[in-house]
C-alpha cells in the first residue's frame, strides 16, 4: 500500500534534490561545456561538438599525462592493495607489541592535509634517486591509498571466524596455503574493491603528484598547469574524462564491497 | 598396539597471561578408545583438545601421539583432524571441495580426491550433495559434512569439540548414533569434548572429568557416575546428593559419618588405600535413584536412615521425575523416581516428605578435594 505523499516528504525530497544538484552542478557545467562548440564557456550554448575532446586527445602532453596517470594508478592500486591486505591480516591474526602504533601509522595519512603530506614527501624523496619519477608518485600515493585498502579488507576479515583458518591448518594446510586457499578467496571481493578504490584515489590526487612528480605530470597536474597558462576549452574535455574514469572506479569498488557482504 | 597408550599427555601445562588454563595433567589414551573430556566451561577441556591438535603449544610437559613427540610437529603435519563446534566449513567451497580439502593438502590429485570425497559423502548419507554450496544444507547435513571432512584422510585419531551442541535434541541423538557406528566401524581413537552428560555416557568408553585445569577423575561412565572420587565429580554428575560430616566410627566393613542429618552408615570403599582418622572430615554420596521417598507419616524400615524435608523443586524428563528436597538441616537432596510412582504418592512444591535409602548404597568419597 502506498501512502499519499505528505508535504514534509515532498519538501525533504526537494531539499535533497537541491543539495545533490548543488554538489553536482560544477561537474555538470564542465561536462556540458566540454561538448559546447564555443571556444569559451558562455551562454547561449553554441551547439553540440566533440571538437574539444578530439583536440584534447590529440594533445601529446595530455596523452602523456593520461599514460602517467594510468601507470601511477595501476602501480598504486597494486601496491596499496598488497600492503593493505598485509596490514589488515597482521591486525587480524597476530598480537604483538607496537601493533596499535603500527595500525595508527597505517590509518593516519588520509587525515594529514595533502599540502603537508606533499611537502614531507618532497623533502624525503628529494634525497632518494627515485625523486621526480612516476615511481615517486606511486610510492607517495600508496602511502595514502593503502590506508583505505586496509580499512576495506580489515572489515571483511572481521567476518572470517577464527576457526576457519585454524581448520585449514588442522586439515594439513601450511600457513601460506591457508592464506592462499582460505583467507584470500574469502577476502576477494574486498580486495578487488580495495584495488579500484586505490586506483581512484591515485587518479584524483594532484597535490602530492605535483610535489614529487617532477616533469612527470599526471592528468590532474596537467590540468592545473594548463589552467595556469590560459583558459583552454580542452580542460573541460579532460575534466569530463577524469570524472568518468573516477566515477567508474568508485562505482566498481562500491559494487564489489557490497557483493562481499552478500556472500558471507 | 591396542593395549598400549596411543595419545599420551605428560604433565601438560598451559598458562596464558593471567590465566592458568591447564595445570599439569597426565592422560593416556589407548588406540581405538573413545574418550570424552567433560567439565564446566573454562575447565581446560577444549584447550587440552587444541593442544593435542597442535593449535596451541603447551607451556610445559610433553604430548606424544603413536610414540612420537609432538613438540616439533606443526598442526598441519599431525593428522589429528578436528570437528569444530562452529563446524568451520569453508563457505566459498562446495560440499565436495570441502571434504576433498584435506586430501588435496596431502597431495592427492584432484580427480581421486573428488572420488574419495564422494565416497565419504555417501557413507554419511549425503549422496548427491557434493556440488551444493554449504549454505544450501541443513544443520544436520552440515554436521555430516564436517565429520566426513575430518575422516576422509583415514586418520588414526579424530578430535571433536562439542560437535553436536548446535543441533536440536532429535538430530543430536541421531548423529550420536551415527558417531557411535563410525567409531565401531573405523576402530580409530575418538577424543570428544562435551559438557553434555548424555552424549558422553552414550558414546564414551572412558570419561575424563576436568575442573579448573586439572583432571578430577577418569574412568568408565558408570564408574564416574556411581563411584565419584571427589565432591566436584559427585556434584558435576548431577543426580547425586552429597552429605558432608566427620568420621565417627569404623569397623571391618563399614564407617559411620556424623552428618547434619545424624549418623550415616556407609560401606568401606574398597578402592581406598587408607581410611581417614576418626574425627576427620568425610563425605558420602547417594545416587538419586537410590533414595526412596514416602509420606512423612510413614515409617522407614529399621536400620535405615530417615531424613525429613520439603519439596522445593521438580523436574520432568519423559517418564522420570526428579524431585529436589530441602532437608530440615538445610541440605539439598535429589530424588529420582518413575513418573507412575506419583499415582500412589503424589507430591507438589511444599509437600513434606521422608526419605530413606539402603546404607550399602551410600558411597564414601575417597577424597574431599
Amino acid at each position: 500500500m502506498k501512502s499519499p505523499l505528505s508535504l514534509s516528504s515532498v519538501m525533504s525530497f526537494i531539499y535533497l534534490a537541491c543539495l545533490a544538484l548543488f554538489i553536482a552542478a560544477p561537474m555538470l557545467v564542465i561536462v556540458v561545456f566540454s561538448f559546447d562548440a564555443n571556444r569559451f564557456p558562455t551562454l547561449p550554448w553554441g551547439g553540440f561538438s566533440i571538437e574539444w575532446h578530439k583536440a584534447a586527445l590529440n594533445d601529446p602532453m595530455i596523452i602523456a599525462a593520461l599514460r602517467n596517470s594510468a601507470i601511477v594508478g595501476f602501480g598504486t592500486a597494486t601496491l596499496a592493495t598488497i600492503l593493505g591486505f598485509c596490514a589488515a591480516y597482521l591486525d587480524y591474526r597476530y598480537h604483538f607489541f607496537g601493533k596499535r602504533a603500527m595500525m595508527i601509522a597505517v590509518a593516519i595519512p588520509p587525515a594529514v592535509p595533502v599540502a603537508i603530506l606533499g611537502m614531507a614527501m618532497l623533502a624525503f624523496l628529494s634525497r632518494t634517486p627515485i625523486f621526480g619519477s612516476p615511481t615517486a608518485i606511486i610510492v607517495s600515493h600508496t602511502v595514502i591509498a593503502s590506508s583505505f585498502a586496509m580499512a576495506l579488507i580489515r572489515l571483511r576479515l572481521t567476518e572470517l571466524g577464527p576457526d576457519l583458518e585454524q581448520a585449514a591448518w588442522n586439515l594439513g594446510a601450511s600457513r601460506a596455503q591457508a592464506i592462499r586457499l582460505i583467507v584470500l578467496p574469502f577476502c576477494r571481493p574486498s580486495i578487488m574493491a580495495a584495488f579500484f578504490l586505490s586506483a581512484a584515489v591515485s587518479f584524483d590526487e594532484f597535490m602530492v603528484a605535483w610535489f614529487v612528480g617532477g616533469v612527470h605530470e599526471t592528468l590532474p597536474v596537467r590540468i592545473l598547469n594548463m589552467l595556469q597558462g590560459q583558459v583552454n576549452p580542452k580542460i573541460n574535455a579532460i575534466g569530463t574524462v577524469v570524472l568518468a574514469i573516477s566515477l567508474t572506479l568508485v562505482l566498481i569498488a562500491q559494487r564489489l564491497a557490497r557483493t562481499g557482504k552478500e556472500t558471507r | 598396539m591396542t593395549s598400549e597408550s596411543y595419545v599420551s599427555l605428560h604433565d601438560i601445562d598451559m598458562r596464558y597471561p593471567g590465566h592458568h588454563a591447564v595445570k599439569g595433567i597426565n592422560l593416556d589414551i589407548k588406540a581405538g578408545e573413545f574418550v570424552a573430556l567433560m567439565g564446566p566451561s573454562g575447565c581446560g577441556k577444549s584447550t587440552t583438545l587444541r593442544m593435542i591438535a597442535g593449535l596451541e603449544t603447551p607451556t610445559g610437559g610433553k604430548i606424544t601421539i603413536g610414540g612420537r613427540d609432538m613438540a616439533e610437529v606443526s598442526a598441519a603435519e599431525r593428522d589429528t583432524p578436528m570437528v569444530w563446534q562452529s563446524l568451520a566449513l569453508f563457505p566459498f567451497l562446495s560440499v565436495e571441495d570441502n571434504v576433498a580439502f584435506p586430501l588435496r593438502m596431502k597431495g592427492v590429485p584432484p580427480k581421486s580426491a573428488r572420488v574419495r570425497a564422494n565416497e565419504w559423502l555417501e557413507r554419511l548419507n549425503l549422496n548427491g550433495m557434493g556440488k551444493r554450496a554449504v549454505a544450501q544444507l541443513s544443520g544436520g547435513q552440515r554436521q555430516r559434512v564436517a565429520i566426513a571432512r575430518a575422516l576422509v584422510t583415514q586418520p588414526s585419531i579424530i578430535l571433536l569439540d562439542e560437535p553436536l551442541s548446535a543441533l536440536d535434541a532429535h538430530l543430536r541423538v541421531h548423529l550420536q548414533t551415527e558417531l557411535a557406528r563410525l567409531h565401531r566401524e573405523l576402530k580409530i581413537t575418538f577424543i570428544y569434548v562435551t559438557h553434555s552428560q548424555s552424549e558422553a555416557f552414550a558414546l564414551a568408553d572412558r570419561i575424563v572429568v576436568m575442573s579448573d585445569g586439572v583432571i578430577e577423575q577418569a574412568g568408565p561412565p558408570r564408574e564416574v557416575y556411581r563411584a565419584p572420587q571427589t565432591p566436584f565429580v559427585a556434584e558435576f554428575m548431577g543426580m547425586n546428593t552429597l552429605l558432608r560430616g566427620s568420621l565417627r566410627e569404623k569397623d571391618a566393613t563399614d564407617v559411620v559419618i556424623q552428618t547434619p542429618e545424624g549418623p550415616m552408615r556407609a560401606p568401606i570403599n574398597g578402592a581406598m588405600q587408607t581410611l581417614p582418622d576418626l574425627g576427620s572430615d568425610a563425605g558420602l554420596v547417594i545416587g538419586a535413584d537410590r533414595i526412596s521417598m514416602m509420606p512423612e507419616t510413614a515409617a522407614s524400615p529399621a536400620d535405615q536412615p530417615r531424613v525429613l524435608g520439603e519439596v522445593v523443586g521438580m523436574d520432568f524428563v519423559g517418564s522420570t521425575q526428579t524431585i529436589f528436597i530441602a532437608s530440615d538441616a538445610g541440605i539439598e537432596f535429589r530424588v529420582q523416581r518413575l513418573e507412575h510412582a506419583a499415582e500412589t504418592f503424589p507430591v507438589h512444591l511444599g509437600s513434606r516428605v521422608a526419605m530413606t535409602w539402603t546404607p550399602k548404597h551410600a558411597w564414601l568419597l575417597p577424597r574431599l578435594s
